[in-house]
Formats: C-alpha cells, structure tokens, sequence
C-alpha cells in the first residue's frame, strides 16, 4: 500500500507505530535530514547557481534582524549573467561595501587611492577592484582618468570626480544598467567584456592628444571593461 | 652624436606604441620589454590586451588580469625591470622590426600612461 503524503523511508511501512512522526526514530530521521541539507544546500547553490536557503537566511525568516552594518544606500548584490555559478572564479575579497559602514569603506578606498593599500575591493554592485595594471591596483588605474593627460597618444577620458567613492558608484550604476540592457552597447573580446553606457548625464570630457585638439568634448558615456566581475579599467567616452 | 629623437626615447615616461587597442577602444599599444628575457610584447596601456606577433587586427593573445607574465619567461610585465621599450630595442627585435619595415603597423612615440617605467 501506498501512503500519499508521507514520503517512503519517513513513516516506515513495516510495522504500525515503528516509526510514528511522533516517535524518536523519525525525530532523529528528521533531525539527519535537515543536518543534510543544511550541509548539501550551500553545494548546491555554489554547483548549480540555486538560491536555496541556508540556516541564516532561515532564522531570518522566522525573526527578521536589521543588519548594524549596513550601508543604507547599498546596491543590491545583482544576479550574474548568465556565464556561470555566482561564486565561480569569482577572486578572493574582503567584506563588500554593502557590509560595511560608508566610513568604513571611503577609508578603505581612500588607502587604496593613495596607494598604501592593495586590498581587494567589491562593490555593492559586485565589482571586484583588485591587483593588477601599470599602476599596481585597478582603482588606481582608473583613478589616473581623473586628471586630463593631453600628450598621451589618442583619447584620454577624465571623469568630473575625484573621489573613489563617487567613481566607484558610478561605475556599479553603469554595471547596473548595462545588465539590464539600458543605454548601453555591450561587446564582447574573449573573457572580456566591454560595456559602454550612457549615464544620462555629463560624467567627464575626452582629454589626450585627441580630445584636447577637439576642445576637450564633454561626455556622458562611461565605458567600463570587465573581466568576469572583476574591473580591468573604467573611463570617460565620446 | 644622439639625435633629440633619441635622447627622448630613453627618458622616463616615454613609449614607443604600434597603434591603438581594439579591445577597449581607449589604450594605445606599447611595446613593454620583458625585464628578466628581454624579449617584446605589444600590450595595451589600458586594459592590458597583450599581442605577441604584429597582427593587431586580429586577437589578443592573453589579457593580462591580476598577473601580468611576460609571455616567454613568466615574469612581470608590468613590475621593474620590466618597461617599455626604446627605440633602438624595438629596431633590435626582428619580427618587428620586420614588420614595421613592411609597414605592418607604424611605430610612433607618445607619453606613457601613468607610471611609465
């Protein structure tokens, strides 16, 4: 006989009693399933890209908690494109800024900017700044088109900021629209993807040898290269 | 006696370059000589899109990310000795040399972006 609703295995079909839902063997058999898929669940969703909930998330459920820690104007972590599971080859970094106070995060940009630091760094949109080009870390590369150089060869794009924080923003509200496909051309060269997006407002001019023969053109696009999620430079565009 | 062309070509900051990157539109591509072989690589200063023959219409050969090994021997690209290379180094490397004289890609000289060494 067939019991609909009680899954075989649970509820015993031997004797009558042996298992009850009530009895200490089926507390026990629930107790190891949900041992089981507290450990398989995180597996899962790392292997596959699932959303399952995690023990946390469940208490949350059951008891909502405001995070102290959270920074109010944080973006929303976005969901990947679709290229692969969310955690896959994604680089080892600190806290994201959305976990931490705003302070906290403009000193941490701040040590990086002034080169004293070469921490990872991850946007609330999930930008990964971290090691790598001339100027030894990737928001310092970026942070170099925050000042004009008008001999260096072709365009040169200089953002209307100089702050890390402000750039860092930018760049997550150029991520972001360029995910959803809004006023944005996305290319793509290899592992590198290479968004260009318009902000709807003035973010910078064309400087170098170009755009200072051109009378150094305002602009309000923002072209942004990625590798996976990691940042590979950002920059000002006719 | 040197020319001023060449007394340039050795000072801080300087950058020989073949043409401008494909891939992020904005890097002017420089020739980055490896500090340990000596060998030569065609690199945009932008994004790091690195070509190891002079067909840059086609493309890159590796986009260097958080490590930026010399395509030959592995060492960085981007960290001293490693800079970017005179012009009498360029001239000194046959396949580009070659291919400059065969007007391939034309080799100019501009200011490097950022540190430049």
């Amino acid at each position: 006989m067939v019991r609909r609703g009680v899954p075989r295995g649970l509820s015993g079909d031997s004797s009558p009693g042996e298992a009850s839902p009530r009895s200490p063997r089926a507390t026990i058999g629930l107790l190891a399933l949900a041992a089981a898929y507290l450990v398989v669940a995180p597996l899962l969703n790392a292997r596959w890209g699932w959303k399952l909930p995690g023990w946390r998330e469940l208490a949350e459920q059951a008891a909502p908690l405001p995070s102290p820690t959270a920074e109010p104007q944080a973006a929303p972590l976005p969901s990947r494109p679709a290229t692969g599971p969310a955690t896959e080859s994604r680089p080892a970094a600190g806290r994201s800024a959305s976990e931490e106070p705003a302070g906290e995060t403009r000193a941490r940009l701040r040590a990086i900017a002034d080169g004293s630091s070469l921490a990872t760094y991850e946007s609330p949109a999930g930008l990964v700044y971290s090691r790598g080009s001339q100027h030894g870390h990737r928001l310092r590369h970026i942070l170099a088109h925050a000042v004009d150089q008008p001999d260096r060869p072709g365009s040169h794009g200089v953002f209307s900021t100089q702050d890390p924080a402000e750039l860092v923003r930018w760049i997550d509200e150029a991520y972001l629209l360029g995910q959803r496909g809004e006023r944005t051309r996305l290319e793509r060269e290899g592992d590198r993807e290479v968004y260009t997006v318009d902000l709807g407002r003035t973010v910078g001019f064309v400087g170098g040898e170009q755009g200072n023969r051109s009378g150094r053109p305002a602009t309000r696009r923002l072209r942004l290269v990625l590798d996976d999620r990691r940042v590979i430079t950002a920059f000002p565009v006719r | 006696m040197a020319s001023s062309e060449n007394r340039r070509d050795d000072s801080p900051g300087r950058m020989q370059y073949v043409g401008f990157c494909r891939v992020c539109g904005g890097g002017a591509i420089g020739v980055r000589l490896c500090g340990r072989c000596g060998d030569l690589s065609l690199v945009c200063d932008e994004c790091g899109a690195l070509w190891t023959d002079a067909r840059l219409g086609g493309p890159p050969s590796m986009h260097l990310v958080d490590e930026a090994p010399c395509p030959s021997c592995g060492h960085s690209l981007w960290e001293a000795p490693s800079r970017w290379a005179t012009r009498g180094q360029v001239f000194a490397m046959g396949w580009l040399a070659r291919a400059i004289e065969d007007g391939v890609v034309t080799l100019r000289e501009g200011a490097a972006f950022g540190p430049g060494e």
